[in-house]
């Protein structure tokens, strides 16, 4: 665990202190720092190159909030981790205390796995050699180790209180968890049977579970001794089996109690005192321990590494009934006593990070447990996902004696946080989001934001966002996307993509640009783009007038190259009057009427003959005349909008068309009135 | 907890004034003194130039990045008085898109407005006056307005209000936020930071910030996320860096985060706003975080040059 202060950062860039210069950091994007030399300009620098110019290296240097889920043990962690964190929102804050027990013990056992998982990891870096990897799976370990114990302790103080709030019962059931030498010991002595007490350890073993108070496996390690059957043994045996224990349900009164333990401890430190079991002087140490000798458990306390270790056993004989409230004056008259006799003196003593959120989370002070375990470095995985499980539970507004509001803030911002710092690193942004979507209405913010900035390098990719963006109402992230995709298919000449792209951006103006793009391009070369695309766009085509024109013309197109020549004027008839035609076109439009004007057998009425005429004059000479004027005004202007590929010489288009229209005109018109008449 | 993920070795012939990543954080565009502006490919740890842009004749100071919606579009600025707009055409291939030569003096300060109004870039230059230019991106037309006078002596920095303003739950699908209005910051010579306003087709001083007592150097308006607020960061050669909040845009309460050492240069949001980054004369990056109960933390001294040559330095 890091120690409780700012973290200094070193670079080497000699540049930055060279020649009065400094250096300069700003936020490039997510959470990278860029820092490098810089030099102010005043209003007395001078235009000149400086004096490093060309002899330094001009460096950037990126910097980046550690991050350990890169590593993919404890990426599994975050993502496990994530599914529970989900089953806890789902619980709306309405859950049983059995249900926030059963969320607990989830988020452990995955605290659980992963640390075996780094175990494997170590010794496979072992076999490896790779020094490297040890030590940053060791890092790891003793990471996730603090969090397990402190999340073990929290469990118990917070979400699992007893009904009596007696908590040295727990107490003990936590400390064998994370000291389970002792048990392991005697697990394997009581596999041996009668031979157990040949065993070098079974002396030990015993004094381990007494101090842990484990007294029923310790008195059945006892029976397993040869002479189990003298009268020290049975004595012993005796005292241990009628040692009263107060109960968590509260079944016995407290004064009850409290009598019923004087009495047994007076009798047992008589016995004692009576030097009854002085002949076996083993026994004689387990029973002072088991009275609380003081002597004894000094002596017992140097041995120890941690504060914590014997504490609990140590309640267990001496104040067996204390409760929640109580346990923070005990722990700290028992971390004195620690300290005084491991030599230290209080005012210097240096406790480890994990040995003081103990002591914290002992004395109930909540404000110090989430300061504290924020700086783990676990990029805040831990502080989120306990204090929201608190919070959720209901127990962070007891714990921390806070306001309600305060509390939703403090949960809020560390899940806005951690949210926001999955989302920004590419491979767990779906994580994230889980985060950011349940910390109101800023978390909402900060993911329409962010799941735009996500890169995709692939059509699916971008597909996979836009749908979660419909999922959440994102309507302008959507759009963002769909455009950045168009824009870069149309870079890319991927025209019909650009242009469903457009489309699905909802963005007129867009669709637009993209399809005068296609009619330009058209009329220009004579080369329709993107003709699948263009042929599947369907009732999608209204988004835009000039789609709605490039599409008809299309169909126009298709039927023409089809020799289908009736439906064919016909479309081009009604593009003509559809008064969406753009300028640019008009050339192309009317030089397409040509060829069904001059048809043997008229494909054009008269009357429509006389339309096409009349738009010839009113929409494309004027055209004409207007740019004439415009390039006499400014003639180094460029006029290429009326031009198309079959014909260079606009005049010459006009000349043959009415031309073409005169001979239509008076074939249709014989043919007409011979059919009427 | 904060580590070096890779140094990028730009190359430039002299110190470069501004480093920016592209909207995914995969370009990195540089400029320098040299009067180059580079870009790089910086995925996966990994730096490629893949363009060094010449076009300007003195230190370019300040790049920008547009939207990707609009392609791949670059902004830079000069002291040579020019502000240039690059394009990337096909991959790789950068070209001038637009050339704006409209100041008396250098320009100082570049920045894109929030993409929701379109491809709109403001510069602040030094002969007082802040541009805004706008392109009609059907025609890639540029057309410019000018806040003359905007700062006496010189602008020094500006900043856009970003445009995501909140709204009502059950307004998500409407298209308020087109019709938001612009807003942006500068700060100047004159010891100001000004907020401007588009009222019609004029650009109008809707605020003056006063409590900076030298030139303010930098001015970052925090990307507003959620939040029915206003913030905005100032730095200055006055040794503070004062943090103004607003929720009408009419009154402004400030509060100076901090009085460093030396004079300050600049002040930079991350991306969700709840860090800021802050550098200064005295040789070091700081980071602040506001906490819960509205009070500002240094988080940590995140940076400093350290060697032997800096301590010399450092103790004349």
């Amino acid at each position: 665990m890091q120690e409780d202060q700012p973290a200094i950062f070193a670079v080497v860039d000699p540049l930055c202190s060279r020649y009065a210069n400094t250096l300069t950091g700003q936020f490039v994007s997510g959470s990278k720092i860029a820092l490098s030399a810089f030099r102010p300009i005043t209003s007395n620098t001078r235009d000149a190159p400086t004096e490093s110019a060309g002899k330094d290296d001009v460096l950037i240097h990126m910097l980046q909030p550690e991050f350990v889920f890169d590593d993919p043990i404890l990426r599994s962690l975050v993502a496990e981790a994530n599914s529970t964190f989900v089953a806890l929102q789902e619980l709306k804050k309405r859950g049983s205390k059995a249900e926030y027990m059963k969320i607990s013990r989830t988020y452990r056992s995955i605290i659980r796995a992963c640390l075996e998982k780094l175990q494997d990891a170590i010794a496979s870096a072992e076999e490896a050699e790779d020094a490297d990897a040890q030590a940053k799976y060791q890092q790891y370990i003793s990471i996730f180790y603090s969090i397990e114990c402190v999340w073990h302790l929290s469990e118990i103080l917070f979400l699992d209180p007893t009904p009596s709030n007696a908590v040295v019962p727990q107490l003990l059931d936590w400390i064998r968890f994370h000291f389970p030498a002792s048990e392991r010991m005697a697990t394997d002595l009581l596999l041996l049977g009668r031979e157990a007490s040949d065993n070098d350890d079974y002396w030990p073993a015993l004094k381990g579970l007494i101090l842990q108070g484990q007294v029923d496996v310790a008195r059945a390690l006892l029976h397993l001794h040869p002479q189990a059957e003298t009268p020290h043994f049975k004595l012993t045996d005796q005292i241990l089996k009628t040692m009263p224990t107060y109960s968590m349900h509260g079944a016995t009164s407290i004064q009850k109690f409290r009598s019923l333990w004087q009495y047994w401890l007076t009798d047992t430190e008589r016995k004692i005192s009576a030097n009854i079991l002085a002949i076996e002087p083993n026994l004689e140490e387990l029973i002072q321990l088991v009275t609380g000798d003081t002597q004894m458990w000094n002596t017992q306390i140097q041995e120890t590494e941690y504060w914590y270790e014997f504490f609990p056993g140590y309640l267990f004989y001496t104040n067996n009934a204390c409760k929640h409230f109580e346990l923070g004056n005990a722990a700290n008259t028992w971390l004195s006593r620690w300290a005084r006799l491991k030599g230290h003196n209080s005012n210097e003593l240096q406790m480890k990070q994990l040995d003081r959120v103990i002591l914290s989370l002992m004395e109930n002070d909540m404000h110090q447990v989430i300061h504290a375990i924020q700086l783990m470095a676990d990029n805040q995985w831990f502080v989120t996902h306990l204090t929201d499980l608190l919070y959720n539970a209901g127990q962070l507004q007891i714990a921390g004696e806070n306001q309600v509001n305060e509390c939703i803030k403090l949960r809020d911002s560390l899940l806005y946080d951690f949210g926001s710092s999955l989302m920004t690193r590419n491979s767990l942004w779906q994580l994230g989001m889980d985060y950011l979507d349940h910390c109101g209405q800023e978390g909402q913010a900060a993911l329409a934001l962010l799941l735009t900035k996500i890169p995709f390098r692939t059509e699916k990719q971008a597909l996979k966002i836009i749908c979660i963006a419909q999922k959440k109402g994102f309507f302008e992230a959507e759009q963002d996307i769909c455009k950045i995709q168009s824009k870069k298919s149309l870079d890319e000449q991927r025209y019909g993509n650009a242009l469903e792209w457009a489309i699905r951006s909802k963005d007129t103006l867009y669709v637009t640009t993209i399809a005068d793009f296609l009619l330009n391009h058209y009329s220009k070369t004579g080369d329709m783009l993107c003709p699948d695309v263009i042929a599947n766009i369907g009732a999608k085509m209204f988004i835009s007038p000039r789609l709605v024109f490039l599409v008809k013309y299309f169909d126009f197109y298709q039927f023409y190259r089809k020799r289908d020549f009736l439906p064919a004027a016909e479309l081009l008839v009604n593009l003509l009057e559809s008064k969406i035609t753009p300028e640019y076109f008009w050339p192309s439009l009317l030089i397409d009427s040509i060829p069904l004007l001059e048809s043997k057998d008229p494909k054009i009425l008269s009357k429509e003959t006389c339309a096409i005429l009349q738009h010839l004059e009113t929409e494309l000479v004027p055209l004409i005349d207007k740019k004439k004027k415009r390039l006499e005004k400014y003639p180094d202007e460029p006029i290429n909008i009326l031009k198309d590929y079959r014909i260079e010489n606009i005049e010459e288009i006009i000349n043959l068309l009415r031309l073409a229209c005169a001979r239509n005109l008076s074939r249709a018109i014989i043919i007409e009135n011979t059919v009427m008449g | 907890m904060v580590s070096l993920i890779n140094t990028v070795d730009t190359g430039h012939e002299d110190m470069i004034h501004n480093a920016v990543l592209d909207y995914y954080g995969l370009h990195l565009a540089t400029c320098s003194s040299d009067g180059s502006v580079k870009v790089f490919d910086v995925k996966n740890g990994n730096q490629i130039l893949i363009a060094d842009l010449k076009g300007h004749q003195g230190p370019v100071w300040q790049v920008a990045w547009a939207h990707p919606k609009f392609g791949n579009l670059l902004a830079s600025c000069s002291y040579d008085r020019k502000v240039i707009v690059w394009k990337e055409g096909a991959a790789n291939e950068w070209t001038k898109f637009y050339e704006y030569n409209n100041h008396d003096s250098s320009v100082n300060s570049v920045a894109f407005a929030p993409a929701e109004y379109g491809l709109i870039l403001a510069c602040g230059s030094s002969d007082g006056s802040i541009s805004i230019l706008t392109c009609n991106i059907e025609y890639g037309v540029w057309d410019s307005k000018k806040i003359s006078n905007a700062h006496t002596i010189g602008c020094n920095a500006i900043s856009w209000c970003s445009s995501t303003v909140p709204e009502p739950a059950f307004d998500q699908r409407s298209s308020t936020r087109n019709t938001a209005v612009k807003r942006l910051a500068s700060a100047g010579c004159d010891n100001c930071v000004k907020i401007w306003r588009e009222d019609a087709d004029r650009w109008v001083e809707e605020n003056r910030l006063e409590g900076h007592s030298d030139w303010v150097r930098d001015v970052a308006w925090a990307p507003s996320i959620g939040l029915a607020r206003s913030q905005i960061a100032s730095a200055s050669q006055d040794r503070h860096v004062i943090i103004w909040n607003s929720t009408d845009f009419t009154t402004w309460s400030s509060t100076i985060l901090h009085t460093f050492d030396d004079v300050v240069w600049s002040v930079s949001w991350s991306m969700t706003g709840n860090i800021l980054a802050v550098t200064g004369g005295d040789n070091k990056v700081t980071l602040w975080k506001e906490n819960n109960e509205n009070q500002w933390m240094c988080i940590n001294d995140d940076a400093a040059a350290t060697n032997a040559q800096t301590n010399e330095q450092r103790t004349l």
